[in-house]
Protein backbone atom coordinates (compact mmCIF):
# COMPACT_ATOMS: atom_id res chain seq x y z
CA UNK A 1 0.00 0.00 0.00
CA UNK A 2 1.34 3.42 -0.87
CA UNK A 3 1.63 5.94 1.90
CA UNK A 4 -0.55 9.05 1.73
CA UNK A 5 0.82 12.25 0.20
CA UNK A 6 -0.60 14.37 3.01
CA UNK A 7 -1.36 13.26 6.52
CA UNK A 8 -2.97 15.62 9.02
CA UNK A 9 -3.18 14.41 12.59
CA UNK A 10 -4.71 16.04 15.69
CA UNK A 11 -4.41 19.49 14.17
CA UNK A 12 -5.58 22.26 16.51
CA UNK A 13 -5.27 25.99 16.12
CA UNK A 14 -6.31 28.46 18.80
CA UNK A 15 -6.26 32.24 18.72
CA UNK A 16 -6.74 34.02 22.06
CA UNK A 17 -7.98 30.76 23.60
CA UNK A 18 -10.67 30.45 20.95
CA UNK A 19 -10.46 27.23 18.99
CA UNK A 20 -10.49 27.91 15.26
CA UNK A 21 -9.57 24.35 14.28
CA UNK A 22 -9.96 21.42 16.64
CA UNK A 23 -8.66 17.91 16.30
CA UNK A 24 -8.52 17.69 12.52
CA UNK A 25 -7.47 14.31 11.16
CA UNK A 26 -7.46 13.24 7.53
CA UNK A 27 -5.22 11.91 4.80
CA UNK A 28 -4.98 12.68 1.11
CA UNK A 29 -3.56 10.16 -1.36
CA UNK A 30 -1.73 11.20 -4.52
CA UNK A 31 -4.06 12.04 -7.39
CA UNK A 32 -7.11 12.75 -5.25
CA UNK A 33 -9.30 15.80 -5.74
CA UNK A 34 -10.40 16.77 -2.24
CA UNK A 35 -13.06 19.39 -1.60
CA UNK A 36 -13.39 21.22 1.71
CA UNK A 37 -16.91 22.45 2.35
CA UNK A 38 -18.67 24.20 5.23
CA UNK A 39 -20.44 27.41 6.16
CA UNK A 40 -18.73 30.80 6.21
CA UNK A 41 -16.46 30.92 9.24
CA UNK A 42 -16.33 27.15 9.64
CA UNK A 43 -12.53 27.15 9.31
CA UNK A 44 -11.99 26.27 5.63
CA UNK A 45 -9.46 29.01 4.94
CA UNK A 46 -7.76 28.48 8.32
CA UNK A 47 -7.32 24.79 7.55
CA UNK A 48 -5.88 25.52 4.11
CA UNK A 49 -3.51 28.12 5.56
CA UNK A 50 -2.24 25.56 8.03
CA UNK A 51 -1.74 23.09 5.17
CA UNK A 52 0.33 25.48 3.09
CA UNK A 53 2.45 26.52 6.07
CA UNK A 54 1.16 30.06 6.37
CA UNK A 55 -0.10 29.73 9.95
CA UNK A 56 1.56 27.49 12.48
CA UNK A 57 -0.96 25.28 14.30
CA UNK A 58 -1.10 25.26 18.10
CA UNK A 59 -0.69 21.50 18.15
CA UNK A 60 -0.84 18.53 15.84
CA UNK A 61 1.18 17.52 12.85
CA UNK A 62 1.01 17.88 9.10
CA UNK A 63 3.11 15.39 7.16
CA UNK A 64 3.75 16.00 3.48
CA UNK A 65 5.32 12.95 1.82
CA UNK A 66 6.19 11.66 5.34
CA UNK A 67 7.91 14.89 6.35
CA UNK A 68 6.71 17.40 8.92
CA UNK A 69 6.13 20.64 6.97
CA UNK A 70 7.46 22.73 9.87
CA UNK A 71 10.76 20.84 9.85
CA UNK A 72 11.39 21.90 6.26
CA UNK A 73 12.13 25.38 4.95
CA UNK A 74 9.41 27.55 3.48
CA UNK A 75 11.07 27.31 0.08
CA UNK A 76 11.21 23.52 0.11
CA UNK A 77 7.48 23.36 0.94
CA UNK A 78 6.80 25.90 -1.82
CA UNK A 79 8.53 23.58 -4.30
CA UNK A 80 6.04 20.85 -3.38
CA UNK A 81 2.85 22.77 -2.66
CA UNK A 82 1.48 25.37 -5.06
CA UNK A 83 -1.30 27.62 -3.82
CA UNK A 84 -3.98 29.55 -5.65
CA UNK A 85 -5.59 31.97 -3.21
CA UNK A 86 -8.59 34.09 -4.08
CA UNK A 87 -7.43 36.36 -6.89
CA UNK A 88 -6.00 39.65 -5.61
CA UNK A 89 -7.96 42.65 -6.84
CA UNK A 90 -4.93 44.25 -8.40
CA UNK A 91 -1.44 43.19 -9.45
CA UNK A 92 0.37 45.87 -11.44
CA UNK A 93 2.28 43.38 -13.58
CA UNK A 94 1.98 41.73 -16.97
CA UNK A 95 0.55 38.25 -17.21
CA UNK A 96 3.84 36.51 -18.03
CA UNK A 97 5.52 38.32 -15.13
CA UNK A 98 2.88 37.00 -12.71
CA UNK A 99 3.32 33.47 -14.08
CA UNK A 100 7.12 33.77 -13.76
CA UNK A 101 6.67 34.34 -10.00
CA UNK A 102 6.04 30.57 -9.80
CA UNK A 103 9.80 30.14 -10.30
CA UNK A 104 10.58 31.92 -7.01
CA UNK A 105 11.09 28.84 -4.78
CA UNK A 106 13.21 27.15 -7.46
CA UNK A 107 15.71 29.96 -7.89
CA UNK A 108 18.81 30.80 -5.91
CA UNK A 109 19.69 34.40 -5.13
CA UNK A 110 20.87 36.25 -8.27
CA UNK A 111 19.90 33.32 -10.50
CA UNK A 112 18.29 34.46 -13.74
CA UNK A 113 15.70 32.84 -15.99
CA UNK A 114 17.03 30.45 -18.62
CA UNK A 115 15.49 29.24 -21.87
CA UNK A 116 13.94 26.26 -20.10
CA UNK A 117 12.18 28.52 -17.60
CA UNK A 118 10.82 30.68 -20.43
CA UNK A 119 9.57 27.55 -22.17
CA UNK A 120 7.91 26.44 -18.94
CA UNK A 121 6.14 29.79 -18.61
CA UNK A 122 4.97 29.64 -22.25
CA UNK A 123 3.73 26.07 -21.79
CA UNK A 124 1.83 26.96 -18.63
CA UNK A 125 0.18 29.89 -20.37
CA UNK A 126 -0.87 27.77 -23.33
CA UNK A 127 -2.19 25.13 -20.93
CA UNK A 128 -4.65 27.69 -19.57
CA UNK A 129 -5.25 29.15 -23.08
CA UNK A 130 -3.85 32.56 -22.23
CA UNK A 131 -0.83 32.66 -24.56
CA UNK A 132 -2.27 35.60 -26.46
CA UNK A 133 -2.59 37.56 -23.19
CA UNK A 134 1.03 37.02 -22.08
CA UNK A 135 1.93 40.70 -22.48
CA UNK A 136 -1.37 42.11 -21.25
CA UNK A 137 -1.61 43.72 -17.86
CA UNK A 138 -3.01 41.34 -15.21
CA UNK A 139 -5.45 44.02 -14.04
CA UNK A 140 -7.18 44.24 -17.42
CA UNK A 141 -8.24 40.57 -17.39
CA UNK A 142 -11.60 39.27 -16.20
CA UNK A 143 -11.89 37.44 -12.88
CA UNK A 144 -11.93 34.04 -14.58
CA UNK A 145 -8.87 34.86 -16.66
CA UNK A 146 -7.00 36.17 -13.60
CA UNK A 147 -7.74 32.90 -11.82
CA UNK A 148 -6.33 31.02 -14.84
CA UNK A 149 -3.15 33.15 -14.69
CA UNK A 150 -2.71 32.11 -11.05
CA UNK A 151 -3.22 28.48 -12.05
CA UNK A 152 -0.50 28.92 -14.70
CA UNK A 153 1.74 30.33 -11.94
CA UNK A 154 1.01 27.20 -9.89
CA UNK A 155 1.88 25.00 -12.91
CA UNK A 156 5.24 26.77 -13.21
CA UNK A 157 5.76 26.19 -9.49
CA UNK A 158 5.58 22.43 -10.21
CA UNK A 159 4.20 21.25 -6.90
CA UNK A 160 2.87 17.78 -6.35
CA UNK A 161 -0.01 19.25 -4.37
CA UNK A 162 -2.22 22.13 -5.46
CA UNK A 163 -4.20 23.96 -2.78
CA UNK A 164 -6.96 26.34 -3.87
CA UNK A 165 -8.96 28.64 -1.61
CA UNK A 166 -12.39 29.18 -3.12
CA UNK A 167 -11.09 29.19 -6.67
CA UNK A 168 -14.57 29.67 -8.10
CA UNK A 169 -15.53 32.60 -5.90
CA UNK A 170 -17.05 35.55 -7.82
CA UNK A 171 -17.01 33.60 -11.09
CA UNK A 172 -19.99 32.97 -13.32
CA UNK A 173 -21.07 29.39 -13.84
CA UNK A 174 -19.14 29.06 -17.11
CA UNK A 175 -15.84 29.98 -15.45
CA UNK A 176 -16.60 27.94 -12.32
CA UNK A 177 -16.82 24.82 -14.45
CA UNK A 178 -14.00 25.94 -16.77
CA UNK A 179 -11.54 26.49 -13.90
CA UNK A 180 -12.24 23.19 -12.15
CA UNK A 181 -12.13 21.25 -15.44
CA UNK A 182 -8.71 22.69 -16.18
CA UNK A 183 -7.49 21.89 -12.68
CA UNK A 184 -8.77 18.33 -13.01
CA UNK A 185 -6.89 17.95 -16.31
CA UNK A 186 -3.59 18.76 -14.56
CA UNK A 187 -3.74 15.26 -13.01
CA UNK A 188 -2.24 16.52 -9.80
CA UNK A 189 -3.41 16.19 -6.22
CA UNK A 190 -5.81 19.00 -5.39
CA UNK A 191 -7.30 20.31 -2.15
CA UNK A 192 -9.84 23.06 -2.77
CA UNK A 193 -12.33 24.84 -0.57
CA UNK A 194 -15.63 25.23 -2.38
CA UNK A 195 -18.90 26.99 -1.65
CA UNK A 196 -21.07 25.46 -4.35
CA UNK A 197 -21.99 22.01 -3.08
CA UNK A 198 -23.19 20.77 -6.48
CA UNK A 199 -19.91 21.77 -8.08
CA UNK A 200 -18.07 20.09 -5.20
CA UNK A 201 -20.11 16.94 -5.78
CA UNK A 202 -19.39 16.91 -9.50
CA UNK A 203 -15.62 17.43 -9.30
CA UNK A 204 -14.35 16.02 -6.01
CA UNK A 205 -13.42 12.41 -5.22
CA UNK A 206 -13.49 13.13 -1.55
CA UNK A 207 -15.20 15.79 0.56
CA UNK A 208 -14.41 17.13 4.02
CA UNK A 209 -17.30 18.88 5.76
CA UNK A 210 -16.22 21.39 8.40
CA UNK A 211 -18.38 22.99 11.05
CA UNK A 212 -17.01 25.24 13.81
CA UNK A 213 -13.48 24.09 13.10
CA UNK A 214 -14.27 20.40 13.40
CA UNK A 215 -14.61 17.75 10.75
CA UNK A 216 -18.27 16.69 10.81
CA UNK A 217 -17.99 14.21 7.99
CA UNK A 218 -15.59 13.10 5.33
CA UNK A 219 -15.79 10.63 2.52
CA UNK A 220 -17.12 10.39 -1.00
CA UNK A 221 -19.74 12.92 -2.13
CA UNK A 222 -22.38 10.19 -1.62
CA UNK A 223 -21.29 9.79 2.02
CA UNK A 224 -21.09 13.49 2.85
CA UNK A 225 -23.81 15.15 0.81
CA UNK A 226 -26.76 13.65 2.64
CA UNK A 227 -29.96 15.40 3.64
CA UNK A 228 -29.48 15.13 7.43
CA UNK A 229 -25.84 16.28 7.39
CA UNK A 230 -26.21 19.21 5.03
CA UNK A 231 -29.48 20.42 6.53
CA UNK A 232 -27.93 20.30 10.00
CA UNK A 233 -24.68 22.07 9.10
CA UNK A 234 -25.96 24.64 6.64
CA UNK A 235 -29.41 25.03 8.26
CA UNK A 236 -31.29 24.66 5.02
CA UNK A 237 -33.95 22.30 3.87
CA UNK A 238 -33.04 20.24 0.86
CA UNK A 239 -33.59 17.10 -1.11
CA UNK A 240 -30.73 15.06 -2.51
CA UNK A 241 -31.17 13.53 -5.93
CA UNK A 242 -28.86 11.74 -8.30
CA UNK A 243 -27.43 13.87 -11.08
CA UNK A 244 -28.79 12.49 -14.37
CA UNK A 245 -25.40 12.66 -16.13
CA UNK A 246 -22.55 12.07 -13.70
CA UNK A 247 -24.62 10.11 -11.18
CA UNK A 248 -23.21 11.89 -8.11
CA UNK A 249 -25.47 13.57 -5.54
CA UNK A 250 -27.24 16.72 -6.66
CA UNK A 251 -28.76 18.99 -4.07
CA UNK A 252 -32.08 20.72 -4.54
CA UNK A 253 -32.65 23.43 -1.95
CA UNK A 254 -36.07 24.34 -0.63
CA UNK A 255 -36.07 28.07 -0.57
CA UNK A 256 -38.71 28.56 2.17
CA UNK A 257 -36.60 27.30 5.09
CA UNK A 258 -33.98 29.01 7.24
CA UNK A 259 -30.74 29.97 5.61
CA UNK A 260 -27.17 29.46 6.82
CA UNK A 261 -27.60 31.92 9.72
CA UNK A 262 -26.45 31.27 13.20
CA UNK B 1 17.71 43.72 -28.06
CA UNK B 2 14.80 44.08 -25.69
CA UNK B 3 13.13 47.40 -25.04
CA UNK B 4 14.46 47.57 -21.51
CA UNK B 5 18.09 46.96 -22.59
CA UNK B 6 17.71 49.85 -25.03
CA UNK B 7 16.30 52.06 -22.29
CA UNK B 8 19.19 51.08 -20.00
CA UNK B 9 21.73 51.86 -22.71
CA UNK B 10 20.08 55.22 -23.40
CA UNK B 11 20.17 56.02 -19.67
CA UNK B 12 23.87 55.17 -19.43
CA UNK B 13 24.66 57.43 -22.42
CA UNK B 14 22.51 60.20 -20.91
CA UNK B 15 24.37 59.85 -17.62
CA UNK B 16 27.76 60.22 -19.32
CA UNK B 17 26.62 63.22 -21.37
CA UNK B 18 25.10 64.78 -18.25
CA UNK B 19 28.38 64.38 -16.36
CA UNK B 20 30.23 66.26 -19.14
CA UNK B 21 27.59 69.01 -19.16
CA UNK B 22 27.74 69.33 -15.37
CA UNK B 23 31.54 69.58 -15.48
CA UNK B 24 31.35 72.47 -17.98
CA UNK B 25 29.25 74.84 -15.90
CA UNK B 26 29.95 76.66 -12.68
CA UNK B 27 31.64 79.86 -11.58
CA UNK B 28 33.94 79.43 -14.62
CA UNK B 29 32.56 77.99 -17.85
CA UNK B 30 34.78 75.39 -19.45
CA UNK B 31 34.04 74.11 -22.95
CA UNK B 32 33.11 70.42 -23.42
CA UNK B 33 36.24 69.79 -25.54
CA UNK B 34 38.42 71.17 -22.77
CA UNK B 35 36.60 69.00 -20.24
CA UNK B 36 37.18 65.94 -22.40
CA UNK B 37 40.86 66.85 -22.76
CA UNK B 38 41.14 67.02 -18.99
CA UNK B 39 39.25 63.77 -18.40
CA UNK B 40 41.03 61.81 -21.13
CA UNK B 41 44.56 63.27 -21.23
CA UNK B 42 46.05 60.28 -23.06
CA UNK B 43 43.97 61.14 -26.16
CA UNK B 44 45.48 64.56 -26.34
CA UNK B 45 49.02 65.82 -27.00
CA UNK B 46 48.85 69.34 -25.59
CA UNK B 47 48.56 69.83 -21.85
CA UNK B 48 45.25 71.26 -20.68
CA UNK B 49 45.06 74.45 -18.66
CA UNK B 50 46.23 73.44 -15.13
CA UNK B 51 43.73 75.72 -13.37
CA UNK B 52 40.83 74.27 -15.37
CA UNK B 53 42.23 70.84 -14.74
CA UNK B 54 42.21 71.52 -11.01
CA UNK B 55 38.63 72.84 -11.14
CA UNK B 56 37.31 69.88 -13.12
CA UNK B 57 39.19 67.07 -11.38
CA UNK B 58 39.31 68.29 -7.79
CA UNK B 59 36.19 70.42 -7.40
CA UNK B 60 33.54 69.47 -9.91
CA UNK B 61 34.10 65.77 -10.62
CA UNK B 62 33.86 64.53 -6.99
CA UNK B 63 30.81 66.72 -6.59
CA UNK B 64 29.11 65.30 -9.69
CA UNK B 65 29.99 61.74 -8.65
CA UNK B 66 28.58 62.32 -5.17
CA UNK B 67 25.41 63.70 -6.79
CA UNK B 68 25.07 60.54 -8.91
CA UNK B 69 25.65 58.31 -5.88
CA UNK B 70 23.11 60.15 -3.73
CA UNK B 71 20.48 60.32 -6.46
CA UNK B 72 20.94 56.64 -7.26
CA UNK B 73 20.95 55.60 -3.60
CA UNK B 74 17.82 57.54 -2.66
CA UNK B 75 16.00 56.29 -5.76
CA UNK B 76 16.76 52.58 -5.20
CA UNK B 77 16.04 52.83 -1.48
CA UNK B 78 12.68 54.44 -2.28
CA UNK B 79 11.86 51.85 -4.94
CA UNK B 80 12.75 49.03 -2.56
CA UNK B 81 10.71 50.40 0.34
CA UNK B 82 7.69 51.07 -1.86
CA UNK B 83 7.76 47.45 -2.97
CA UNK B 84 8.32 45.71 0.36
CA UNK B 85 5.73 47.86 2.13
CA UNK B 86 3.36 47.91 -0.89
CA UNK B 87 2.87 51.57 -0.03
CA UNK B 88 3.42 54.03 -2.90
CA UNK B 89 4.05 56.79 -0.35
CA UNK B 90 6.93 54.98 1.32
CA UNK B 91 10.05 57.09 1.22
CA UNK B 92 13.51 56.41 2.63
CA UNK B 93 12.93 59.17 5.16
CA UNK B 94 9.59 57.82 6.33
CA UNK B 95 11.28 55.59 8.88
CA UNK B 96 12.79 58.48 10.75
CA UNK B 97 16.24 58.07 9.21
CA UNK B 98 16.46 61.70 8.13
CA UNK B 99 15.16 62.98 11.45
CA UNK B 100 17.60 60.73 13.32
CA UNK B 101 20.54 61.85 11.20
CA UNK B 102 19.62 65.50 11.68
CA UNK B 103 19.37 64.84 15.40
CA UNK B 104 22.88 63.40 15.39
CA UNK B 105 24.23 66.35 13.41
CA UNK B 106 22.47 68.95 15.55
CA UNK B 107 23.71 67.28 18.71
CA UNK B 108 27.26 67.39 17.35
CA UNK B 109 26.89 71.04 16.30
CA UNK B 110 25.46 72.29 19.57
CA UNK B 111 27.22 70.09 22.13
CA UNK B 112 30.70 69.70 20.64
CA UNK B 113 30.87 72.57 18.16
CA UNK B 114 34.67 72.54 18.02
CA UNK B 115 34.76 69.03 16.59
CA UNK B 116 31.78 69.45 14.35
CA UNK B 117 33.39 69.73 10.91
CA UNK B 118 35.28 66.49 11.28
CA UNK B 119 32.72 64.39 13.10
CA UNK B 120 29.51 65.73 11.62
CA UNK B 121 29.06 62.97 8.98
CA UNK B 122 29.81 60.34 11.59
CA UNK B 123 27.28 61.80 14.02
CA UNK B 124 24.64 62.01 11.28
CA UNK B 125 25.28 58.39 10.29
CA UNK B 126 25.01 57.26 13.91
CA UNK B 127 21.81 59.28 14.39
CA UNK B 128 20.24 57.72 11.30
CA UNK B 129 21.03 54.21 12.47
CA UNK B 130 19.78 55.04 15.96
CA UNK B 131 16.44 56.03 14.42
CA UNK B 132 16.19 52.70 12.62
CA UNK B 133 16.98 50.83 15.82
CA UNK B 134 14.25 52.79 17.57
CA UNK B 135 11.76 51.88 14.83
CA UNK B 136 12.71 48.23 15.06
CA UNK B 137 12.41 48.16 18.83
CA UNK B 138 9.13 50.10 18.92
CA UNK B 139 7.59 47.92 16.26
CA UNK B 140 8.90 44.68 17.69
CA UNK B 141 10.26 41.81 15.68
CA UNK B 142 6.89 40.40 14.66
CA UNK B 143 5.87 43.77 13.26
CA UNK B 144 7.65 43.09 10.01
CA UNK B 145 4.64 41.00 9.19
CA UNK B 146 2.43 44.03 9.78
CA UNK B 147 3.24 46.90 7.50
CA UNK B 148 1.01 49.45 9.18
CA UNK B 149 2.70 49.02 12.55
CA UNK B 150 6.07 49.42 10.94
CA UNK B 151 5.08 52.63 9.13
CA UNK B 152 3.46 54.12 12.22
CA UNK B 153 6.53 53.32 14.31
CA UNK B 154 8.61 55.12 11.67
CA UNK B 155 6.42 58.21 11.75
CA UNK B 156 6.45 58.25 15.55
CA UNK B 157 10.23 57.98 15.83
CA UNK B 158 10.61 60.64 13.13
CA UNK B 159 8.63 63.13 15.22
CA UNK B 160 10.48 62.12 18.36
CA UNK B 161 13.88 62.91 16.84
CA UNK B 162 12.59 66.14 15.25
CA UNK B 163 11.42 67.27 18.66
CA UNK B 164 14.88 66.58 20.07
CA UNK B 165 16.59 68.51 17.26
CA UNK B 166 14.21 71.46 17.57
CA UNK B 167 14.74 71.66 21.33
CA UNK B 168 18.53 71.73 20.90
CA UNK B 169 18.35 74.26 18.05
CA UNK B 170 16.07 76.52 20.07
CA UNK B 171 18.72 76.77 22.77
CA UNK B 172 21.67 77.25 20.42
CA UNK B 173 22.93 80.47 18.86
CA UNK B 174 21.33 81.76 15.60
CA UNK B 175 24.47 81.19 13.52
CA UNK B 176 24.57 77.51 14.37
CA UNK B 177 20.86 77.31 13.63
CA UNK B 178 21.37 78.81 10.16
CA UNK B 179 24.17 76.42 9.23
CA UNK B 180 22.15 73.48 10.53
CA UNK B 181 19.20 74.57 8.40
CA UNK B 182 21.42 74.73 5.30
CA UNK B 183 22.81 71.32 6.11
CA UNK B 184 19.44 69.67 6.68
CA UNK B 185 18.26 70.90 3.27
CA UNK B 186 21.18 69.16 1.59
CA UNK B 187 24.28 70.23 -0.31
CA UNK B 188 27.15 68.63 -2.19
CA UNK B 189 29.51 71.53 -1.50
CA UNK B 190 31.59 69.42 0.91
CA UNK B 191 32.28 66.76 -1.75
CA UNK B 192 35.89 65.59 -2.04
CA UNK B 193 37.45 62.44 -3.42
CA UNK B 194 37.99 61.18 0.13
CA UNK B 195 34.27 61.45 0.91
CA UNK B 196 33.25 59.20 -2.01
CA UNK B 197 34.35 55.64 -1.06
CA UNK B 198 31.98 55.16 1.92
CA UNK B 199 28.76 56.02 0.05
CA UNK B 200 30.02 54.22 -3.08
CA UNK B 201 30.61 50.99 -1.18
CA UNK B 202 27.36 51.08 0.80
CA UNK B 203 25.19 52.06 -2.17
CA UNK B 204 26.65 49.61 -4.68
CA UNK B 205 26.66 46.84 -2.07
CA UNK B 206 23.00 47.49 -1.34
CA UNK B 207 22.09 47.51 -5.02
CA UNK B 208 23.76 44.11 -5.35
CA UNK B 209 21.79 42.88 -2.33
CA UNK B 210 18.57 44.25 -3.84
CA UNK B 211 19.28 42.38 -7.07
CA UNK B 212 19.93 39.19 -5.14
CA UNK B 213 16.52 39.42 -3.49
CA UNK B 214 14.62 40.94 -6.41
CA UNK B 215 12.57 37.79 -7.01
CA UNK B 216 11.55 37.62 -3.34
CA UNK B 217 10.77 41.33 -3.28
CA UNK B 218 8.62 41.03 -6.39
CA UNK B 219 6.69 38.23 -4.69
CA UNK B 220 6.22 40.37 -1.55
CA UNK B 221 4.97 43.26 -3.69
CA UNK B 222 2.10 41.03 -4.79
CA UNK B 223 1.02 40.23 -1.22
CA UNK B 224 2.44 38.69 1.96
CA UNK B 225 0.36 35.54 1.86
CA UNK B 226 1.04 34.92 -1.80
CA UNK B 227 4.77 35.48 -1.20
CA UNK B 228 4.73 32.99 1.70
CA UNK B 229 3.18 30.34 -0.55
CA UNK B 230 6.08 30.98 -2.96
CA UNK B 231 8.51 30.10 -0.18
CA UNK B 232 9.56 33.64 0.73
CA UNK B 233 10.32 34.45 4.39
CA UNK B 234 8.43 37.71 4.20
CA UNK B 235 9.29 39.19 7.61
CA UNK B 236 13.00 38.46 7.35
CA UNK B 237 13.37 39.73 3.77
CA UNK B 238 11.45 42.90 4.62
CA UNK B 239 13.63 43.57 7.67
CA UNK B 240 16.83 42.99 5.67
CA UNK B 241 15.67 45.36 2.93
CA UNK B 242 14.69 48.01 5.49
CA UNK B 243 18.14 47.80 7.08
CA UNK B 244 19.92 48.08 3.72
CA UNK B 245 17.75 51.07 2.70
CA UNK B 246 18.45 52.69 6.06
CA UNK B 247 22.19 52.29 5.61
CA UNK B 248 21.93 53.96 2.20
CA UNK B 249 19.98 56.90 3.60
CA UNK B 250 22.14 57.30 6.67
CA UNK B 251 25.31 57.51 4.56
CA UNK B 252 23.64 59.95 2.15
CA UNK B 253 22.40 62.21 4.94
CA UNK B 254 25.88 62.04 6.45
CA UNK B 255 27.58 63.04 3.16
CA UNK B 256 25.12 65.54 1.74
CA UNK B 257 22.37 66.29 4.26
CA UNK B 258 18.68 65.60 3.92
CA UNK B 259 17.69 65.72 0.26
CA UNK B 260 13.92 65.58 0.17
CA UNK B 261 11.51 64.05 -2.31
CA UNK B 262 13.95 62.12 -4.55
CA UNK B 263 13.25 58.74 -2.93
CA UNK B 264 9.55 59.26 -3.54
CA UNK B 265 9.75 60.95 -6.94
CA UNK B 266 12.12 58.75 -8.94
CA UNK B 267 10.34 55.42 -8.25
CA UNK B 268 7.10 57.05 -9.39
CA UNK B 269 8.73 58.41 -12.55
CA UNK B 270 9.96 54.88 -13.33
CA UNK B 271 6.58 53.34 -12.48
CA UNK B 272 4.66 55.80 -14.63
CA UNK B 273 6.99 55.76 -17.62
CA UNK B 274 8.23 52.17 -17.78
CA UNK B 275 5.74 50.21 -15.65
CA UNK B 276 5.69 48.84 -12.13
CA UNK B 277 7.86 45.84 -13.05
CA UNK B 278 10.87 48.07 -13.76
CA UNK B 279 10.77 49.31 -10.17
CA UNK B 280 12.57 46.06 -9.50
CA UNK B 281 15.22 46.87 -12.12
CA UNK B 282 17.50 48.68 -9.73
CA UNK B 283 20.03 49.71 -12.40
CA UNK B 284 17.35 51.65 -14.30
CA UNK B 285 16.04 53.20 -11.08
CA UNK B 286 19.59 54.14 -10.00
CA UNK B 287 20.39 55.74 -13.37
CA UNK B 288 17.17 57.79 -13.30
CA UNK B 289 18.04 58.99 -9.80
CA UNK B 290 21.65 59.75 -10.72
CA UNK B 291 20.74 61.80 -13.82
CA UNK B 292 18.08 63.74 -11.93
CA UNK B 293 20.51 64.60 -9.15
CA UNK B 294 23.26 65.75 -11.55
CA UNK B 295 20.93 68.45 -12.90
CA UNK B 296 19.58 69.33 -9.47
CA UNK B 297 23.13 69.98 -8.28
CA UNK B 298 23.94 71.91 -11.47
CA UNK B 299 21.01 74.20 -10.76
CA UNK B 300 21.96 74.49 -7.09
CA UNK B 301 25.35 75.94 -7.98
CA UNK B 302 24.52 77.96 -11.12
CA UNK B 303 21.04 79.46 -10.70
CA UNK B 304 22.16 82.21 -8.31
CA UNK B 305 25.53 83.82 -8.89
CA UNK B 306 28.07 83.29 -6.11
CA UNK B 307 25.53 81.56 -3.96
CA UNK B 308 24.40 77.99 -3.48
CA UNK B 309 20.78 76.99 -3.23
CA UNK B 310 20.13 74.08 -0.85
CA UNK B 311 19.34 70.91 -2.82
CA UNK B 312 16.21 70.12 -0.85
CA UNK B 313 14.54 73.30 -2.08
CA UNK B 314 15.22 72.43 -5.73
CA UNK B 315 14.30 68.76 -5.46
CA UNK B 316 11.03 69.61 -3.75
CA UNK B 317 10.15 72.44 -6.13
CA UNK B 318 11.05 70.67 -9.39
CA UNK B 319 10.03 67.30 -8.10
CA UNK B 320 6.52 68.29 -7.15
CA UNK B 321 5.85 70.11 -10.43
CA UNK B 322 7.31 67.28 -12.51
CA UNK B 323 5.33 64.79 -10.48
CA UNK B 324 2.04 66.58 -11.12
CA UNK B 325 2.92 66.85 -14.82
CA UNK B 326 3.49 63.09 -15.11
CA UNK B 327 0.30 62.32 -13.20
CA UNK B 328 -1.62 64.58 -15.58
CA UNK B 329 -0.06 62.95 -18.66
CA UNK B 330 -0.94 59.60 -17.21
CA UNK B 331 -4.58 60.58 -16.61
CA UNK B 332 -4.89 61.82 -20.18
CA UNK B 333 -3.55 58.54 -21.53
CA UNK B 334 -6.07 56.56 -19.50
CA UNK B 335 -9.11 58.68 -20.49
Amino acid sequence: MTSPLLQVSNLCWQVNNKAILSDINFTVTAGQFVGIIGCNGSGKTSLLRALYRYTKPTSGQILLAQQDIWRNSAASIARQVAVVTQAPSSLPYRVHEVVAMGLTPHKKLLEGENAQDKQRIDDALSQVDLSQFAHHSFDTLSGGEQQRVLIARAIVQQGQLLIMDEPTNHLDVHYQIDILKRVKQLNTTVIASLHDLNIASAFCDHLILLDNGKIIAHGTPQQVLTEPLISQVYRVELSVTKHPIHGKPHLLFHYQGNSCQK
Amino acid sequence: MSKISLVTLALIVTTLVSVIIALCFGAVSISPTQVLDILLPWLNQQNPNPVYSQIVLELRLPRVLLAILCGAGLAVAGAMLQQVTRNPLADPYLFGISAGASFGAVAMFTLFSSLSILLLPLAAFAGGLLAVLVVISIAGRSAFNQIERMLLAGVASSFMFSAGSSAMLYHSDPQAAASILFWTLGSFSQAQWSSLPAPAIIISGSILLFFAFSRQVLAISSGDESATTLGVKVGKVRLLMLIASSLICAIIVASAGGIAFVGLLIPHVVRLTLGQRQLNNFIVVALFGGIFMIYVDLMARTLLENQEIPLGIITSAIGSVFFLFILKQRNQRIN
